[in-house]
């Protein structure tokens, strides 16, 4: 009987039970003393990883509490977690717009303090009750009497009557919060010394940072061992706020300092992360750390893709008790030429012999013995691009033997395009197998690798412990990954995307137009993988904003990979994951094409299809022409 | 219990404040007499200071439940005072009363 899948993918908030492994250096950044910004496309594991620094989840987790203490971790951070969406933020984007903007960004960030600090209350009060820290009744209430005495604004109104414990001073807290949100939604236009009676008014976030100096103070005191705290407020999913929001928020991070600090997740880098509201202060380099989780390398994510199989495998209802899970041993090594040799096998057209044939005897050229490494297969791929692109091979002691092991590396750099040119020109759809396509075509994504995982899983059919032993074949991989590349695709309509039509119409397209740039033959095989799209933004046509809109949020889901934009110039190519999806490259695109914000328009908003078809026709038309050359003029192809 | 329910003018929000007024007698030996025994044994180990919810549990050996029933009839008595009672037990906090 088959096993129920351990990579079935289900966003963090809806598993009863979430299962951790958490990337130790990573980690050791967020729980440091520093702010951070963490940046990752949706998938890349940002609530993972923020919900690890919360303290109701190491409570309620018993798992996660031992995965943190077999990494030492801090265990004197207290951790508050704050999913964004899910405050009332918004309501207060508009509130009180005839304020000046220190005071809204003040109230703003009183908000956020009175929603952290509730949660910290309760975390001490919890510590209290199970003696992590031991203090008597009294002492709580002489801090919270020292707070009230000093901010008279949160009790003005008497609606509870002291001493307060921590635990009623966070339900003052959340009191006072709730008097603030009724305001905000109702749009209520309270004169400025009413506001100011109402709430504890001052510097951006000084009430916070006033109470939670007191808190550390506390803890430290009541800690057996007298450890430093420090706290750590994390806000997930902040794109949500406005930009004026966020200015407000860092402005609150340029002026915490310890034991307080924030990590602070966006889905993309914002259009500003430095100005503050302070005049002449911005947030640097030095005020906190930035963790852009879409660029870490290769080798960090295969480790924590490989961790979180890991520990998924271990806790699936068969519990297979395994060392760490090896994706290589599953899939194998990439061998193009061996995907090659088994499509020539089978295929009946001439071409396909004629090109084992030059094969073979590249094989036993001086070329080849002395340049390429001796492997099992014969060099396919190498014999297609030397015979497309006529190359002349150089002859021992003849003036171009020099440069042999250049002339190597730049057919070695062509394989991918060659592959893919070799299988059009056959009539086949190329074959996606190995461990390293598989995480290439994650693009860092662990939301993606898993996707990958369960179809392998699924396709294999085969119990959870022999799946974890066994080799599968070529054609098995090539067939959950194609399955797992068209259920990316079709997911669009539920993922996140604003305007998920237009944004369908300009992915399908930029797909076929960049799985036709990368296997027009020759000109494919002389700038290997064209597709990364570059949009000049400086011009700024009418429409720009809906297709740069439209482009982001295809980004922040995953279709598209986007680069930082600069006020010039906006570079993206396709995610890695849709390659099999549109038979492009499992590395997606490496050379430039420039691509006009009018073009993007015309193919989103085309309704017909093959009227978009045509469009996508003639962009490649335009993008193959003036393609760079291999090996300069001399070697030059037809 | 009296519940005093009091209406706000600037939001027109209607507020409770409970008034707690315990059982009182002319001498302390009465309560003593119709208590609870699981409350007899929570004073003999009670000291003096205010105590929290747990360590009065692991005094006096009784379950949550128990102690929490049998803390509030003590209130009601008029022999202890309960802090916080509108949270879980674990975070009460328990004092004597002197009279």
């Amino acid at each position: 009987m088959k096993d129920e899948s351990p990579f079935t993918l289900r966003r963090f908030e809806y598993e009863r039970r979430h299962l951790y492994y958490l990337p130790n250096p990573i980690f050791k950044t967020l729980e440091g003393e520093k702010s951070v910004f963490l940046i990752g496309s949706r998938g890349t594991g940002k609530t993972t990883l923020l919900t690890a620094l919360s303290w109701e989840e190491r409570l309620r987790n018993a798992e996660l509490t031992a995965v943190l203490s077999q990494m030492g971790a801090d265990q004197n951070c207290i951790g508050i977690y704050i999913k964004m969406p899910e405050t009332l933020a918004g309501a207060f984007d508009t509130w009180i717009p005839a304020f000046p903007l220190e005071l809204r960004a003040s109230v703003f960030c009183l908000y956020i303090d009175l929603i952290w600090l509730q949660s910290l209350m309760e975390a001490v009060a919890q510590m209290l009750v199970e003696k992590r820290l031991d203090a008597p009744p009294s002492k709580e209430r002489k801090l919270t009497q020292r707070v009230l005495d000093r901010y008279k604004e949160l009790n003005a109104d008497a609606r509870q009557t002291g001493p307060f414990s921590f635990k009623r001073f966070a339900s003052l807290l959340y009191e006072k919060r709730r008097t603030m949100e009724k305001w905000a939604l109702t749009a209520a236009e309270p004169e400025k010394e009413r506001l100011s009676r109402a709430f504890p008014l001052t510097q951006i976030g000084s009430f916070g940072r006033d109470t939670e100096n007191e808190l550390a103070m506390f803890c430290e005191d009541c800690d057996q061992l007298r450890h430093k705290w420090h706290f750590k407020i994390c806000l997930d999913e902040s794109e949500c706020l406005s930009p004026f929001q966020q200015r407000a928020l860092h402005t609150a991070i340029r002026l915490a300092h310890a034991p307080v600090s924030y990590v602070v997740s966006y889905v993309s880098m914002m259009e500003d992360m430095s100005n503050t509201f302070i005049k002449g202060m911005s947030l640097q380099e030095a005020d906190r750390e930035l963790i852009e989780l879409d660029s870490m390398n290769d080798r960090v994510f295969s480790d924590l893709a490989e961790g979180v199989a890991t520990v998924r495998i271990r806790n699936s209802p068969t519990g297979e008790a395994i060392p760490t899970f090896d994706t290589r041993a599953l899939l194998g090594d990439l061998d193009i030429n061996e995907l090659l040799n088994s499509i020539l096998q089978i295929s009946a057209a001439p071409e396909a012999k004629a090109i084992l044939a030059l094969a073979e005897r590249l094989s036993k050229s001086p070329f080849y013995i002395d340049t390429c490494e001796q492997s099992s297969t014969l060099p396919i791929y190498q014999a297609y691009i030397i015979d497309r692109l006529a190359l002349e091979l150089p002859a021992p002691n003849s003036p171009h033997w020099q440069r042999r092991k250049q002339d190597s590396a730049e057919i070695r750099k062509r394989m991918v395009a060659a592959y893919l040119c070799l299988c059009k020109e056959l009539k086949t759809r190329p074959k996606y197998a190995s461990a390293e396509m598989l995480f290439q075509m994650s693009d860092k994504c662990i939301r993606d690798y898993l996707n990958q995982m369960d179809s392998l899983f699924s396709e294999a059919n085969l119990p959870l412990a022999e799946f974890c032993k066994r080799r599968l074949t070529t054609d098995q991989q090539n067939a959950a990954l194609r399955e797992a590349s068209r259920r990316k695709k079709d997911s669009l309509p539920k993922s996140e995307v604003g305007s998920p039509v237009e944004t369908g119409r300009l992915i399908d397209a930029l797909g076929s137009l960049t799985a036709r740039l990368q296997t027009t033959e020759v000109k494919s095989l002389r700038a290997s993988e064209k597709g990364n799209f570059v949009v000049d933004t400086s011009r700024q046509p009418p429409e720009q904003g809906e297709a740069l809109r439209i482009l982001k949020e295809a980004s922040e889901a995953g279709f598209f990979k986007t680069e930082t934009p600069n006020e010039r110039r906006v570079r993206f190519r396709m995610h890695c994951s849709l390659a099999p999806a549109y038979g492009f490259s499992y590395r997606g695109a490496y050379y430039d094409c420039p691509l006009g914000i009018r073009e993007i328009v015309a193919i989103y908003h085309e309704p017909d299809s093959e009227a978009r078809q045509q469009l996508v026709l003639s962009i490649g038309d335009r993008l193959l022409q003036d393609s760079p050359t291999l090996f300069g003029a001399k070697h030059d192809g037809p | 219990v009296i519940v005093n329910h009091k209406l706000n003018a600037r939001d027109y929000e209607v507020r409770a404040y409970e008034v707690r007024v315990p059982f009182y007698t002319a001498t302390p030996k009465v309560p003593r007499k119709v208590a609870d025994p699981a409350l007899l044994r929570i004073l003999s180990v009670l000291p003096d200071r205010e105590e929290r919810f747990d360590n009065v549990r692991s005094e006096s050996g009784l379950s949550k439940g128990g102690l929490a029933n049998a803390l509030l009839e003590g209130e009601w008595l008029g022999l202890l005072a309960v802090q916080d009672r509108e949270e879980e037990p674990q975070y009460w906090t328990v004092k004597k009363v002197m009279r």
